[in-house]
């Protein structure tokens, strides 16, 4: 049995070196999120995060780059970074994504899908059992946006990441502004996907805007939170209520940072939606609003 | 007639000299803390990083710097382009109090300057020449009337060409200049000495505020690239303040590469430097370290748009 780490921390906003000041001087904020191949290996940490860090804000590195449902195993080198990350920065909780980003000596440069199949699942398990054995502390994998599905697939999204985190005792990084692009991008219904996830295992939230080109919907990240996904938001958080869960969340901004008034604004609007203390004042959520949730099978 | 080159002997002429060079140097060194610890007034105010970005820019890198800082600060808030080393007002300012220089550089800049003719100019001159006068009152600066024209310095150099002129009368004479070489050195490595030890205009004071300054607001720092429509225009005066030009490359190189020539001094006075002034008024953070990850959302970033690049 585990707790949730990050459970009752409230919302946070994701930690880039453009907005580090903005970060700082949010004085509700408990929680924030940093790409972990940005810092470097057992180097020192950025002085703003270390200010964070010191006034006892949890950050959670983010990990982008080791391609988890790559057919490859992993390679030893970005582990061994990726946990570094973890333990300068005295993580509770890492994330990744289901996702591969190289294959047969080539560098995507972007987060690719995996097929649904069992194969898929048995490397993705593999994988991940390889990274938690080098790691001290729970891992959350975050589904992400895609813009195609690969033919055959042999499992409907959730069922694929449920049997996943059965397999590999990870929580869930649930993005709710991927369930929005996915669904709308497939003429789909996002709270079907909703309906059928075990929301008990969401250990935090990701949050961000997009934009829609070609008729497509890229979760950009540089544009505010649309209302879509904060009526998401708001259905996600009832469910959670009812069922006495208390996930983190945070706004994910990589660019297009508009002043930090109108940021400020985004991140009241995300707080309202999500049912969470404004982070923008002081005394942000108060410890334990809600009962911490459980997980058999997590570290 | 005396043998001696000018009539005095060579040790005694090296004891004299070695002894106007041990002079020299009490004197300058105790010249320098009188203007390094000047008497403030009591209960002078420390700067305000909110409300103060010029004085620390000035304080940073002298009125260059300062300059440099407002430039920023108006192009953050879209009302200045750079083409051609030039600066041009692209647009009317909306109402409200904006900081004297600021004034002074959109009130002259309707005409395409350089930064060397926005200093010209009178009202820009005077802002500056304003910001200077109070930081001197504060004592953060040392005051330019107090000893800055280095006497001492000079008269070490003098000492140093006394040697030079005995040097050749001694070599004419045929005469033994061992000693005086290696007095020489000693009195032209203490000229250096003194001259770089006196190139700093601030006070021990004025260093101090700076650095605190700088250790506070570690985010504004080149090496985060802090973008600048979301921390605002005072945090881009605050940012070319304490970091010089380095900042400015860093947060919009194309307006940066329109307005200044000199990218290759841009590294001159790091962030925790000795902040000498240099003449082209880049300061700038040393290079490297953090690099801002890659994002995990994919898609293009915003960020302004190049000023007449």
């Amino acid at each position: 049995m585990a707790v949730n780490p990050l459970a009752g921390l409230g919302l946070g906003i994701g930690w880039r070196p453009e907005i580090a000041g903005l970060a700082a001087d949010l004085p509700g904020v408990r929680f924030t999120e940093v790409v972990a191949e940005s810092l470097r290996h057992q180097g020192q940490l950025p002085p703003p995060l270390a200010r964070l860090r010191a006034r006892g804000v949890t950050v959670v590195p983010h990990g982008t780059r080791l391609s988890l449902g790559g057919a490859e195993p992993l390679d030893p080198h970005r582990v061994r970074q990726f946990v570094s990350a973890a333990a300068t920065l005295d993580a509770p909780l890492v994330s990744e994504h289901v996702a591969f980003v190289r294959a047969g000596g080539l560098e995507a440069g972007h987060l690719l899908p995996v097929p649904r199949s069992r194969e898929a699942l048995r490397v993705l398990a593999r994988n991940v059992r390889t990274l938690r054995a080098e790691l001290d502390v729970p891992l959350a994998l975050e589904p992400i946006a895609a813009l195609f599905d690969w033919p055959d697939d042999e499992f409907t999204e959730a069922e694929f990441l449920t049997e996943l985190l059965d397999r590999t005792g990870a929580w869930l990084l649930l993005d709710v502004a991927n369930v929005y692009a996915n669904a709308r991008n497939r003429g789909a219904d996002p709270t079907d996907l909703l309906d059928r996830l075990p929301l008990e295992r969401v250990a935090y939230l990701h949050v961000a805007g997009g934009a829609e080109q070609n008729g497509l919907y890229h979760d950009t990240h540089t544009a505010p939170t649309p209302e879509p996904v904060l009526a998401l938001l708001r259905q996600l958080s009832a469910r959670f209520t009812a069922a006495r869960l208390a996930p983190a969340m945070l706004l994910e901004r990589d660019g297009g940072y508009p002043p930090a008034a109108q940021l400020h604004a985004e991140l009241d609007a995300v707080a309202d939606a999500a049912g969470l203390a404004r982070i923008t004042l002081p005394n942000g959520p108060p410890e334990g609003q809600v009962s911490n949730t459980t997980l058999a099978g997590s570290r | 007639m005396s043998t001696y080159t000018w009539g005095i002997s060579g040790p005694a002429f090296l004891q004299l000299y070695l002894l106007l060079a041990g002079a020299l140097l009490v004197g300058a060194l105790r010249s320098r803390h009188r203007r390094r610890h000047p008497l403030v007034p009591a209960g002078s105010p420390a700067l305000d990083a909110g409300s103060d970005p010029y004085l620390i820019a000035y304080l940073g890198g002298g009125p260059n710097r300062a300059l440099l800082a407002a430039l920023g600060s108006l192009r953050a808030d879209g009302l200045v382009r750079g083409y051609n080393r030039r600066c041009t007002r692209v647009a009317t300012p909306p109402s409200g109090w904006r900081p004297v220089l600021e004034r002074a550089v959109l009130t002259e800049a309707v005409v395409p300057l350089t930064r060397a003719e926005l200093i010209g100019r009178h009202s820009v001159g005077s802002a500056l020449d304003g910001l200077r006068d109070d930081l001197v009152r504060r004592g953060l600066l040392q005051d330019a009337s107090a000893g800055r024209r280095r006497p001492w310095e000079f008269a070490m150099a003098a000492l140093f060409l006394l040697g030079v002129a005995r040097l050749v009368a001694g070599l004419s004479g045929d005469k033994p200049v061992g000693f005086l070489v290696l007095a020489m050195l000693l009195v032209a490595a203490l000229t250096v000495l003194l001259f770089r030890l006196s190139a700093s205009a601030r006070t021990a004071r004025g260093d101090a505020e700076l650095a605190e300054l700088r250790a506070a607001h570690p985010h504004l720092s080149p090496n985060m690239k802090p973008d600048w429509t979301a921390n605002g225009a005072t945090a881009a005066a605050l940012a070319v303040g304490l970091f010089g030009a380095g900042a400015l490359w860093a947060a919009d190189p194309a307006f940066a590469g329109e307005m200044i020539m000199e990218k290759a001094f841009s590294g001159v006075a790091g962030s925790g430097g000795s902040g000498v002034w240099a003449s082209s008024g880049c300061g700038g953070a040393s290079g490297g370290g953090f690099t801002g990850g890659a994002g995990c959302g994919g898609g293009g970033g915003g960020g302004g748009g190049g000023c007449g690049g």
